[in-house]
């Protein structure tokens, strides 16, 4: 009898033992792919910012020798915050949809989120330089 | 045995008379709490996109366009909350009687196809002329998805009577926004042509591309609520003077050596709360976001979605009305302007300064607001939550954690300082603006109570 619950505890703790690897695994593998639309929107970021710090300071230099925006350089401008606007959204809605779906699907408690979180950002401290 | 056939055939008589065979079944509840937010929520996340993609959505703009999809939503769906009151009657010049009446409550709206209707027609209203082909089709292709989810549990009648009356309700408020001054101003968002005021203490133009500043007349429109423009209305800013005794110089001063000195935390800060270039969709997106976010975690119902979303919606329009009053009022100088004059004039901010002038900071007003009313709907008044702001992650941005939401709001606030686009006095003074605004809002109009 006492052979039959050790066996028992010990089956009991091996199934335990391989979800939580199993969950283990999962994590990794969410934070992974979150991690590799995070970077990309990081640098995404990077690049955005300097194109606007580009465009304020060619302007800054205009205006201190008190020459006027040409049309032409405006439309430039126009284009160029436009392109950003477009790749920024088309990514941010990858980025909102990946993480409302792994959110819905399995990290719902402040816990679970916290925990993806920290992984995410694990991986992107290795894969995003 | 006469008589027993008499009474039963007496009975079958009256048996075939009844047209409803069925035992009657006591009625079911109806209320908004009944149903999910999924649906509503991802409409605010669809408006921000729109927001980011449609011209002239700027941060007053902005404000308006998400605030009239807050306020149609609530209208929509108050007949279904327990004691709720309808904002007609209560909001400055919405009238009862221009509002359709919701059918007698035996009525089963299904107020998912309610709101679903409301809000879709609002949001093709709000952006109406620059609304671009792809995005209205994104539009009709949620309303539909949402109408054709929603049909699977309802029949034909109510949910074509629930649409009428959501899109009579969205064309009511459509009609009461089209007087409040704000209406088309997405067209024309910087009012050309303006000559703005002049003087020492006076805006310049920051960028050579913004000559005149944004929205010089957004103080005429209407609020929503005539009493919060007493609640924000700021104390004058300091006395402008290039004295370096001065406390203006001082606070001028400040902003110079916070940039200098900025830690590379600082930055990311400021970065954070910019709402930055060519991204985003304007501060007041971003805290429709945080309250999106706060919704979902929280798994709250459509009841205290739509609540939500209207004392945001309402809060917001105000704080931009509010702020910009100030900023005009005094038309104050940025502090890059400033600096760069009395102090160095090789300074640089973090980020670049928008076209209009400094006092109070936008950014800290419409998170003041923000800060209320996540306080009242999410805590017991205290304001501690932990929320993890996620909402520019899809912006290549960290997601930033908080302990409060005052806190939140503070960080908020400092971080135009942090950027070198606001003096202390316009961030502080914006903050308590909001505040008065949010509180307000909160205890001016008679909301449901503890919604679920």
């Amino acid at each position: 009898m006492k052979v039959k619950i050790l066996i028992g505890v010990c089956l009991g703790s091996l199934a335990v033992m391989s979800c939580q690897k199993m969950d283990q695994t999962q994590l990794e593998k969410d934070a992974q792919l979150m991690a590799k639309l995070e970077c990309e929107a990081r640098q995404l970021k990077e690049e955005r910012f300097k194109a606007a710090n580009d465009i304020r300071l060619m302007e800054d230099s205009l205006a201190k020798n008190k020459l006027p925006l040409s049309a032409a350089k405006s439309a430039e401008i126009d284009s160029v915050k436009e392109s950003y606007t477009l790749r920024t959204g088309v990514l941010a809605d990858k980025i909102t949809k990946t993480m409302d779906s792994l959110f819905a699907n399995s990290y719902h408690t402040p816990e679970e989120r916290q925990q993806f979180d920290e992984a995410t950002e694990k991986v992107l401290l290795k894969i995003c330089q | 045995m006469k008589r027993l056939l008499c009474f039963a055939l007496f009975v079958a008589l009256l048996a075939g008379c009844t047209t409803t065979p069925e035992v009657v079944e006591p009625a079911k509840t109806n209320n908004v709490s009944d149903y999910s937010a999924d649906f509503l929520r991802e409409w605010m996340k669809l408006e921000c996109r729109i927001v980011k993609e449609t011209a002239g959505f700027l941060p007053p703009q902005a404000s308006r366009a998400f605030g009239y999809v807050g306020i149609t939503a609530y209208e929509a769906a108050y007949s279904g909350i327990a004691n709720a009151k309808p904002l007609a009657g209560q909001i400055n010049r919405l009238l009862p009687a221009t509002m359709p009446v919701p059918l007698p409550l035996n009525v089963r709206y299904h107020w998912g196809m309610v709101v679903n209707a409301a809000v879709a027609d609002m949001m093709r209203k709000m952006f109406d002329k620059n609304l671009s082909a792809a995005n209205l089709e994104k539009i009709n292709q949620m309303e539909t998805a949402n109408y054709t989810a929603f049909l699977k549990t309802t029949s034909k009648i109510l949910a074509d009577e629930s649409v009428k009356h959501g899109q009579a309700v969205a064309q009511a408020i459509y009609e009461y926004s089209i007087t409040d001054g704000g209406h088309d101003s997405y067209l024309n968002p910087f009012s050309r042509p303006f000559t703005p005021v002049t003087g020492v203490d006076k805006w310049v133009p920051t960028d050579a591309k913004n000559l005149t500043p944004l929205s010089p007349y957004w103080q005429k429109c209407r609020p929503i609520l005539t009493s919060n423009m007493t609640y924000a209305n700021p104390v004058k800013p300091l006395e402008f003077s290039t004295e370096k005794t001065s406390e203006f110089y001082k606070q001028a001063v400040a902003v110079y050596n916070q940039v200098k000195n900025n830690t590379p935390e600082q930055v990311e800060i400021t970065k954070f709360w910019a709402d930055d270039p060519f991204a985003t969709c304007t501060p007041t997106g971003h805290t429709f976001n945080i309250m999106t976010q706060l919704l979902e975690e929280t798994n709250a119902t459509l009841e205290k979605a739509v609540v939500g979303y209207a004392m945001l919606g309402i809060a917001e329009i105000d704080a931009f009305i509010a702020c910009w009053k100030a900023k005009y009022d005094y038309s104050l100088i940025r502090p890059v302007s400033y600096i760069q004059k009395y102090i160095d004039p090789n300074f640089q901010t973090v980020i670049g300064t928008p076209a209009f002038p400094a006092y109070t900071s936008g950014h800290a007003t419409e998170i003041g607001v923000g800060e209320r009313i996540f306080t009242k709907l999410f805590t017991n008044g205290d304001g501690n939550y932990t929320i993890t702001d996620r909402s520019q992650v899809q912006h290549g941005f960290a997601p930033r954690k908080f302990t409060n939401f005052a806190a939140m709001s503070q960080e908020c606030a400092n971080s135009r300082l942090y950027g070198g686009i606001h003096y202390e006095m316009d961030n502080q003074n914006g903050l308590l603006m909001g505040r008065g605004i949010g509180n307000n809002v909160l205890s001016a109009i008679q909301w449901p109570q503890n919604v679920k």
